[in-house]
């Protein structure tokens, strides 16, 4: 790669960051006054906190397009103007490392108001060996980092025998002083090499971390062994390293003239990588105390459970939650004995084997200095879903492989098939991204004379059919796929969606503006939009610096076969398909949230390796080095700030957190668990505990012995299926079923493989769908024996009853809708075509007091079972003004009469209540069991809380009948 | 190391010998590669037969269930046995030109794999013609073959050499394979084996093996990954074993033949 981006372009770049900041609040303000518009019921935090999501995407997409046509159009210019020969003053190495290590230090200290004592501690090394040992400063950077490894690891070897303690720091300052006291010897004796050697032998022992067994659980400590496979993998890690690193020693240690690359061994780089990384994720010990939360573990390794164990077809009797990600965990589970408690050792596998791979990826693009640089200062994020995007990309990138033209297709199709199967998301990101390059590489291919001597081989049409069967095979699960993903994808932004624009700061964020919120609250928006926008102008500017560099027409095409080129727009495409979820998904108190993962990925690791072949051609390269690293600090990305350099004698049991022993559960093992289930309750509305799902396990037990093959869809965590060892027909768990689309998919499947449902009412309008299929249809029977739904025939076999038992026992009544019907209700105009009106003949009995307007309607006709299930009410009051005056509460789109309850009320107690807003309401009394399958003669609307001064008046009041969601 | 950068160096001799195994051994026959199919379909249906029908053996779909294992047994079997000659048929070569000596049961298990590879065509066509179908868990499918690739190589590095200098073993492994055979649940379900008899069977690698296919192909089911990442470990282990003990016996192939 050649140098394609000179300085001055940071002045662009800077001012187009400003300028999106500006465009962003300016965007905002004058959209966000109009409300979310709704085309289907998808009640989730978009409803209920009644902001507009699109605005917020759209502000962003609209900014990033402005920001790329901005530097398309300084990119023409540039073409067009007659060009000054200037050169740009090369910079030295050392000058850019000292560069990067200011500016990080600056970044870091603007965001948190702290320093860094590891980057300040190795730039005051770096300065005093370029004073005293001038040509050594590499060489004293190496020996501080290992040395700091070498200290843990000597920690944690003692530790596991004899319980101590150290800090960070101290391991920071023994590193510090010994480097220092080897420079200042380094003159006259040859010190600095020998100490790079002896550093990295015990580098590996923080392994035995992984390998600790003995847990304080109250009060008594037991001994409880890691599983054999993980045992055996950490152990190998361990003493191979070490073994290699000695043989490494003892075959260098004499040699003098050696470089700082043949010093350092590769296994040194690949341990650092994959301790930080597994470490630096949130759940980086390999114990076998299970994860709190029941769902995610389930998330992680549902689909090889479903799939491999209990024989099921993917999206077609088991609809996964998105791609078959989870088979790759699952399998790593199944590897370390197949139960819930080796969880964390399978979690912890997986960091390795994918941090192994890329960091050995890695090494082959970089030097071995490089590449040690990189492991100390990124780490591969634990989001599972992105895991494989890098190692795709390193693969792709082997120079001998791009030279191979058919032997590349070959690997890229396999790799594009492989990534989306995947998680089809990132997997569409990496094809898209490499399609450019791919085309290239395609003609490039057709045209040479490879070409045309291979296609008179037979072997040249075998191994295309074998690229080619398996892909063929999986068509059919690939449209599947593909549908139930755009199925999803359909309610993402109304489904998903969190917006940014009503978070609260994140403790501690830019406290560098003093105590006033106001302004860092402003740059905490900013920053949530720019930094996204920020990565993609930059890959956008290093591809239009790539042509730019380019002579003639031949030069394109030369520069179009280049690894820079399969690099650049593959950053670029895979940040913008991949924001289109991450982007929608920005969880609380969190800069970036997942859009960070990609950001880390894309920015964190090929940018770093595009800067690193270009360092030393221009001061662009070192000065956005240091602010991504800042960046990438910030996100928690970077070891820079690991907290977790984890010292574990034993482990201490959290006292909510009970012991289980293999054949307590199906497939709970032995271990600890989380006596608190999360996601479920009973039916008194209490938190399920370890004992419920027990019980749960007894029902379930008892309704396989009427049929083994039956499946189960619980609202609950879905590690539960993994642990009761049952069945299920969708992973996706009611409560992520919002759109018609999705819900008739999951009726579908629901009908075709019958399976038991669980009561799972506490969120009736949020899966409106769903809920009136269960409660309206003939198929499934409420059993309040088992407190499930049962497939009618399964009930009628089991009770031997023809007639079902009152549905709305089931239900938990949650009847404040709170905002959802005034957020529904502005887009009443979109959402009509869901609706079938129902023309009702009544009398109306009006009543205001001083603060009550109510007003009862007698119909002429009784409204029939399942006739109207929502009503749009339109209230006009006189009264409008913003009661909150905070900015943020007035981005809260519309605060307008949000203290006012609107009440609908029938029959005795039964009523359903919303806030007014607006006026303009859609309230769902189908919500109410007791009004979807009762007759109703009348109807009480009662406006609370109105100052005697305005008035109230119902203007349109309709009933509707939502169309259903029936699937085949 | 030095072995796969030598295979590499020499990776065209290699080829031409996996090649010269693989079309050299129907070459002069008039049914050529179609023998197979035709083979391994012969065998299956004398099995077929005398177990149902003569020995009464109780499971459902016996000719898949057969089938499934069969086909790989027979891969096993044809290596294993040819490994004893395969130093002692190339005594020629390797007396006159220098190469690295490991090809030689390389190319003979791969030639072999290959033509295993072929007759894995019939157990798909049965598959899809009993109405098993091909079910998620055939993903598994190249891991375990493999595994049995990984365990023959090893098997073979052993025979290979150590026959050239006891030429009985030739005559000896073939009524060993007789009695491995049998000792293999290819015939009959683990389960029939009495509960005190079966950890011996395990010890067996080809039990494991055989279960996985079975597993994969008729089940329709993953395989016990814990006995196959065990088998996985045992087996690059008794390659690094004979890998071994071909190195040290390779050094005097040409004062031995």
């Amino acid at each position: 790669m050649k140098d394609f981006v000179h300085a001055k372009k940071l002045r662009i770049l800077c001012l187009l960051l400003l300028g999106g900041c500006i465009a962003f609040c300016c965007c905002f303000f004058f959209l966000s006054q109009n409300p979310e518009t709704f085309h289907d019921m998808i009640v989730e935090f978009v409803a209920y906190t009644k902001t507009n999501k699109s605005v917020e995407i759209n502000c962003f997409w609209f900014v990033t397009g402005v920001g790329v046509l901005l530097l398309v159009l300084d990119f023409l210019r540039d073409l067009y103007r007659k060009k000054k020969e200037e050169k740009e003053k090369v910079v030295t190495p050392f000058f850019a490392v000292v560069v990067t290590m200011i500016t990080v230090l600056v970044g870091h200290y603007i965001f948190t108001m702290t320093t860094l004592p590891f980057v300040l501690l190795a730039l005051c090394l770096l300065l005093l060996a370029h004073k005293c040992i001038p040509g050594k400063e590499a060489h004293t950077l190496v020996a501080f980092c290992f040395l700091f490894y070498a200290f843990y690891g000597v920690f944690v070897f003692i530790n596991h025998f004899v319980e101590v303690a150290v800090q960070k720091e101290l391991l920071f300052i023994a590193s510090f002083l010994v480097t220092l006291w080897c420079v200042c010897k380094e003159e006259k004796k040859d010190i600095l090499r020998k100490l790079i050697l002896v550093a990295q032998i015990p580098i590996s022992l923080p392994f035995l971390n992984f390998l600790v067994d003995k847990y304080l659980y109250q009060g008594k400590m037991m001994t409880l062994p890691q599983p054999f496979f993980a045992a055996l993998v950490f152990w190998s890690i361990l003493l191979g390293v070490m073994v290699f690193n000695l043989v490494h020693l003892f075959r260098t240690w004499k040699k003098k003239d050696a470089t700082l690359d043949q010093l350092i061994a590769l296994p040194s780089i690949l341990t650092i990588f994959m301790l930080n990384s597994i470490q630096g994720t949130i759940y980086g010990t390999a114990n076998l105390i299970t994860i709190p939360d029941y769902h995610h573990p389930g998330e992680n390794i549902q689909a090889f459970h479903q799939i491999f164990l209990k024989g099921q077809t993917p999206y077609q009797t088991y609809i996964p939650v998105s791609g078959l990600f989870s088979v790759v965990i699952g399998f790593l589970l199944e590897l370390c004995g197949g139960v819930m408690t080796h969880y964390k050792s399978a979690l912890v596998l997986f960091e390795l084997f994918f941090s192994l791979i890329t960091i050995w990826l890695v090494s082959r693009h970089l030097s071995k200095t490089e590449s040690l640089l990189f492991s100390m200062l990124v780490l591969l994020v634990s989001y599972n879903r992105i895991s494989l995007i890098m190692a795709i990309l390193l693969i792709l990138l082997f120079p001998r492989l791009i030279a191979n033209k058919n032997c590349w297709l070959k690997v890229w199709l396999w790799l594009c098939f492989l990534g989306g199967l995947y998680y089809p998301l990132y997997g569409a990101a990496v094809l898209l991204g490499t399609l450019p390059f791919g085309i290239g590489q395609f003609i490039g291919y057709l045209k040479s004379t490879d070409f045309k001597k291979q296609r008179k081989q037979v072997s040249f049409y075998v191994w295309w059919g074998v690229t080619l069967l398996p892909i063929v095979l999986c068509i059919p699960l690939l449209i599947r796929m593909l549908k139930h993903t755009m199925t999803y994808s359909g309610q993402s932004l109304l489904a998903d969606s969190i917006s940014v624009f009503t978070q609260e700061l994140p403790e501690g964020f830019l406290q560098i503006l003093g105590p006033g919120k106001l302004l860092a609250q402003l740059c905490y928006w900013c920053l949530r939009y720019v930094i996204p926008a920020g990565a993609i102008w930059l890959f956008t500017l290093l591809l239009l610096g790539l042509f730019s560099s380019c002579k003639s027409k031949k030069d394109v095409w030369q520069k179009i076969q280049t690894p820079a080129f399969l690099l650049l727009p593959a950053g670029l495409f895979i940040l913008a398909v991949s924001y289109t979820f991450t982007l929608m998904r920005a969880d609380y108190q969190m800069l970036l949230s997942r859009t960070g993962n990609i950001i880390t990925i894309v920015c964190g690791m090929i940018y770093l390796i595009i800067v690193f072949k270009n360092y030393q051609k221009s001061l662009f390269y070192p000065i956005t080095f240091g602010v991504v690293l800042s960046i990438l600090i910030q996100l928690g990305s970077s070891p820079l700030t690991m907290e977790k350099y984890q010292l574990v004698h034993h482990y201490n049991v959290p006292s909510d957190y009970t012991y289980v022993e293999e054949g307590d559960l199906p497939r709970i093992g032995t271990g600890f668990v989380s006596t608190k289930v999360s996601y479920l309750t009973s039916k008194d509305g209490e938190e399920y505990t370890i004992e419920n799902m027990k019980q749960l396990h007894d029902t379930a037990q008892k309704l396989l012995q009427y049929d083994p093959d039956l499946s189960f869809v619980l609202y609950g965590p879905l590690a539960l299926y993994y642990i009761l060892d049952l069945k299920t027909v969708s992973q996706p768990s009611i409560a992520a079923i919002k759109s018609k689309k999705t819900s008739e998919e999951f009726i579908e499947v629901v009908k075709r493989e019958k399976p038991v449902i669980g009561r799972y009412l506490a969120d009736t309008l949020a899966n409106y769908y769903i809920y009136h299929y269960l409660m309206t249809t003939d198929d499934y029977q409420y059993s309040s024996e088992y407190d499930v739904f049962l497939p009618t025939e399964l009930y009628q076999k089991i009770d031997g009853q023809k007639e079902g038992e009152w549905k709305c026992a089931s239900q938990i009544k949650t009847n404040d809708l709170g905002k959802a019907p005034a957020s529904l209700g502005e887009s009443y105009q979109t959402l009509k075509k869901n609706f079938k009106e129902v023309k009702m003949q009544y009398q109306v009995k009006t009543n205001r007091d001083e603060k009550t307007a109510s007003y009862t309607y007698q119909f002429t006709t009784p409204i029939q079972k399942d006739e109207v299930d929502f009503l749009y009410l339109e209230v006009d009051t006189n009264r409008d003004f913003y009661n909150e005056k905070s900015l943020r509460n007035r981005l809260q789109i519309d605060l307008t009469n949000m203290d006012i309850p609107v009440t609908v009320s029938w029959g005795g107690e039964e009523k359903i209540t919303a806030l007014l807003s607006r006026g303009r309401l859609l309230i769902g009394l189908g919500v109410d069991c007791d009004w979807l399958l009762q007759s109703h003669s009348s109807l009480q609307i009662q406006i609370e809380g109105i100052e005697p001064q305005y008035q109230v008046a119902i203007k349109k009041m309709q009933f509707l009948k939502l169309k259903e969601a029936k699937g085949k | 190391m030095k072995l796969v950068q030598e295979l590499y160096q020499y990776r065209e001799f290699l080829k031409t010998s996996i090649r010269k195994e693989f079309r050299g051994k129907y070459k002069k026959s008039f049914l050529g590669v179609l023998w197979s199919f035709i083979n391994p379909l012969l065998q299956l249906l004398v099995y077929a037969l005398v177990f149902p029908f003569i020995m009464r053996v109780q499971v459902e779909n016996y000719t898949m269930f057969l089938i499934v294992a069969l086909i790989p047994w027979t891969f096993f079997n044809s290596t294993v046995c040819q490994s004893t000659s395969t130093i002692i048929a190339s005594s020629g070569i390797i007396k006159k030109v220098y190469f690295p000596r490991a090809i030689l049961p390389i190319s003979n298990v791969t030639s072999n794999f290959l033509n295993f590879l072929i007759s894995c065509i019939i157990i798909v066509v049965a598959l899809l013609i009993s109405g098993i179908g091909i079910g998620a868990s055939i993903v598994f499918l190249p891991l375990v073959m493999f595994l049995q690739y990984v365990f023959s190589l090893a098997i073979s590095f052993i025979l290979s050499s150590i026959t050239v200098y006891i030429r009985d073993l030739e005559y000896f492994v073939n009524v060993l394979m007789m009695l491995w055979f049998y000792l293999t649940p290819i015939v009959y379900e683990v389960s029939m084996i009495p509960e005190r008899f079966r950890n011996i069977l395990n010890l067996n690698p080809m039990v494991h093996i055989i279960t996985a296919y079975r597993d994969i192909l008729y089940y329709q089911k993953a395989p016990d990954l814990t006995a196959l990442g065990i088998l996985f470990l045992i087996c690059f282990f008794l390659l690094w074993i004979g890998y071994h003990i071909f190195h040290k016996c390779e050094k005097r192939f040409a004062e031995e033949l």
